[in-house]
């Protein structure tokens, strides 16, 4: 190493003005004459400050890495896992309160109460979640934020008006029901979609970027290891001794240094690998998946409200059940979320599709009602209770969706705290054995520059 | 003097100049918050028009004459059409859920009810003897023909205009309600008539003649359709249009609705209101028609306009019936 510094010197001395006149050295030579020319205790101080220097350098470079790691770990745990529950929160609460006024609306006098009591805290919700996400959001997404944040005053006010013309019996109720919805599904909840992309591709790239190759670092470990064995052979062969034991110590202590990071961060990166797949990734599908299964019931209950004129929300119906389970019940939102998910998580969703299988079929029974004129027994069924009746369907898959959903949201929180448990003490243990190599480093050469004293 | 007053306007510019908007920066300012005002789902503005085909010439009025007296209930004629409606037990009818006094559902009970219910509820009397054997099918006013060319429903009791037009699609029973298009306004705004309309939004619902004859208009307003005319009157409250434009009899079903709105204007078309029925059964029309005339002279037509339509709209006789 040092010996590479030599020429590098002589090379940086610009113009050479008096080196030309008085050693006219040949280029090839330069190396081998450099060497020649210096003595050994000389050259032993040189390569003990290189390899202390690179051994800082590696040292630095690798806590530096897993203080970045940790750093990121913990955002993902304490920022940006939560971050991503409040954008969910929003996301179902205003697509929950769109299905939940819809249904409600069917009934006939005034609404149930239970479903009314749902309504008014899915709007609570909504709204708490609105104000914490406002305030980590970037400017885009507040944007965004603020749509959904100008509307929902708008949105609770027809769905109340709407209310207000049902209970005194004029047909005008369904008309404020159905613009109450239309911005809902048109503007508010487009707008609150995009903003929970954005907070789960956030998570997303933190626990990419935690969990990536250290390449510098292993860069620097690699030159330095190398550097090692080179100082090695040196000190072996002007020395005559075949081992240095402070040189040996310092790979020993490297070797160490590189064994407890490589499977700290193996395992960190695993964890995070793991919290990505089937935890933030599964979790963008169940809310889709949740989100579609919920605007399908609210425009299930519209295309009733609408009393024959509801062509438009039979479409948009059939257009978020195929989102939802595919045009052939074997793809959409929850085929994608069986393939993500672990073995664990499968039974939840199964029983999700199932019953989502069973919702598309009783729907049709509603339809061919209906369309066929009876828009009673059709509403009936809509709205029966009992286990068989299909609201106790819809039910069923919304608590399966949400409870996978709530699986895979905590899979995000506890991978994180194992990836940071598994870096726990590295910062420290680096910082140990860096100081070790560099006191090895120092007590391997320090007899033998002593000896040409 | 002069110099301290032109220091001063310099500073005065100075000041302004640093208090102006910065760099242009377009940080949103709360106070500059405007509202957004939602719409209906599927509004078109404008609204498409449909075109008028080369409308044949005809008495849009003139129906099938009743032939002999008219058959008993449960004793249909063998190989008609009410013989075959009689064989599946209930008349299906074609009817709007969403019309205030023609067809709406009551409140309390649920049950559908208003003017047009009644006039198919007589019909299915006629046939069965029971006015409870009709299934009501509640279609949108683009489905009318359809169903009837389908043979989905059996008749369309749904304000349908007779039109020489539609008469080429399907056929009519004679007039059973008298209706020509008006305006509904908000009261108090000093819009009296199409005049005073002009470049301004007269909404009605999509593929209606209404729609025509507002772009018809000299006065040049802008049609906006809706699926429903509920829709419309939504956007007349709203202020996102400045007035609807239907016949009278379902502009009185949506004033009362909202007492601040009235029906006002000058008739700017007639339009005949018949039952539609499937082109072709022509028995089942001159039996319709043959109904209709018991109903004219039994006073059934005026006691079911008197439940509904006699406090809104006034006492009206019933339409004097045109054959062919």
């Amino acid at each position: 190493m040092p010996t590479q510094l030599a020429p590098a010197e002589v090379r940086t001395a610009g113009k050479p003005p008096r080196s030309t006149a008085v050693s006219p050295a040949p280029k090839a030579g330069l190396l081998t004459r450099a060497r020649d020319r210096m003595n050994t205790p000389r050259l032993y101080w040189l390569v003990a400050i290189g390899l202390v220097a690179l051994g800082l350098l590696a040292g630095t470079a690798a806590v530096a890495a897993v203080r970045e790691r940790s750093a990121l770990i913990q955002d993902v745990a304490t920022v940006g896992g939560p971050v991503s529950v409040d954008a969910q929160t929003l996301y179902r609460a205003l697509a929950d309160a769109d299905a939940t006024a819809a249904t409600a609306f069917l009934a006939r006098g005034a609404e149930p109460a239970h479903l009314r009591q749902r309504y008014l805290d899915d709007i609570a919700k909504a709204t708490a979640a609105l104000t914490v996400a406002l305030r980590g959001a970037d400017d885009a997404d507040a944007a965004r934020l603020r749509v959904v944040a100008d509307q929902l005053p708008v949105y609770t006010g027809l769905v109340e008006t709407a209310r207000s013309y049902q209970r005194s019996g004029v047909p005008l109720g369904g008309a404020y029901l159905r613009e109450a919805s239309a911005l809902m599904q048109q503007t508010m909840l487009p707008a609150a979609a995009v903003v929970f992309d954005n907070t789960q591709r956030r998570v997303a790239a933190e626990q990419e970027d935690a969990s990536g190759f250290p390449w510098l670092v292993a860069l620097l470990v690699l030159v330095t290891a190398g550097a090692l064995v080179a100082a090695q052979l040196l000190v072996a062969r002007r020395s005559r001794r075949v081992f240095n034991p402070g040189l040996v110590a310092a790979s020993l202590v490297l070797v160490l240094a590189l064994l407890w990071s490589a499977a700290a961060l193996t395992v960190s990166a695993n964890r995070l690998d793991i919290g990505r797949r089937e935890g933030t990734d599964l979790v963008s599908t169940l809310s889709n998946a949740g989100r579609a299964s919920l605007q399908a019931r609210a425009n299930e209950s519209l295309t009733l409200v609408a009393r024959g004129s509801g062509a438009v929300f039979e479409k948009s119906f059939t257009a978020q059940m195929t989102e939802l389970i595919g045009a052939d019940g074997t793809s959409g939102w929850l085929a994608e979320a069986l393939e993500q998910a672990p073995e664990g998580d499968r039974q939840l969703i199964r029983e999700a599709h199932d019953e989502a299988l069973r919702w598309r079929e009783m729907h049709g029974e509603v339809r061919t009602l209906d369309d066929g004129g009876d828009w009673d027994r059709a509403v009936e069924l809509a709205t029966a209770t009992g286990d068989d009746a299909l609201s106790a369907v819809f039910g069923r898959l919304d608590a399966a969706l949400t409870g996978a959903l709530d699986v895979a949201n905590e899979r995000v929180d506890r991978q994180a705290d194992s990836a940071a448990s598994a870096l726990r003490g590295l910062t420290a243990g680096l910082v140990l054995l860096t100081v070790g190599l560099v006191a090895a480093v120092v007590l391997g050469f320090r007899p033998r520059i002593g000896e040409y004293r | 003097m002069k110099t301290t007053r032109v220091v001063a306007s310099l500073l005065l510019i100075t000041l302004a100049a640093g208090c102006g908007p910065a760099g242009g920066t377009d940080r949103p300012v709360a106070a500059d918050a405007t509202a957004t005002v939602p719409r209906p789902v599927n509004v078109a503005d404008p609204a498409e028009v449909p075109s008028a085909a080369a409308a044949p010439n005809c008495d849009p009025r003139a129906s099938f004459r009743p032939e002999g007296p008219l058959p008993k209930a449960g004793a249909m004629p063998a190989g008609t059409p009410m013989a075959r409606i009689a064989a599946k037990g209930r008349l299906v009818v074609g009817i709007d859920q969403n019309a205030y006094l023609f067809g709406f559902r009551d409140p309390e009970s649920g049950e559908l009810v208003g003017f047009e219910i009644d006039m198919a509820r007589e019909m299915a009397r006629a046939i069965f003897g029971d006015p409870n054997k009709v299934q009501f099918r509640a279609i949108t006013t683009a489905d009318r023909i359809p169903v009837l060319q389908n043979h989905q429903v059996d008749m369309v009791i749904r304000t349908m205009t007779m039109t020489c037009e539609r008469w080429q699609q399907v056929a009519f029973s004679t007039e059973y309600i008298a209706s020509r298009q008006r305006l509904l306004v908000r009261r108090n705004e000093g819009i009296k008539d199409f005049a005073d309309l002009a470049n301004r939004k007269v909404c009605a619902t999509r593929g209606s003649t209404s729609i025509r004859t507002i772009a018809a208009q000299p006065s040049k307003p802008i049609p906006v359709s809706t699926d429903s005319t509920l829709d419309c009157l939504v956007l007349l409250q709203q202020r996102q249009v400045d007035a609807v434009s239907t016949i009278d009899i379902l502009l009185a079903g949506l004033a009362a609705q909202d007492p601040t709105t009235e029906v006002i204007g000058a008739p700017v078309s007639d339009e005949p209101a018949g039952i539609g029925i499937p082109q072709g059964e022509e028995d089942m029309v001159r039996f319709v028609n043959g109904v209709l005339e018991k109903m004219r002279a039994d006073a059934t037509w005026t006691r079911i306009y008197d439940k509904w339509l006699r406090s809104r709209l006034g006492a009206a006789d019933p339409p004097a019936a045109v054959y062919r």
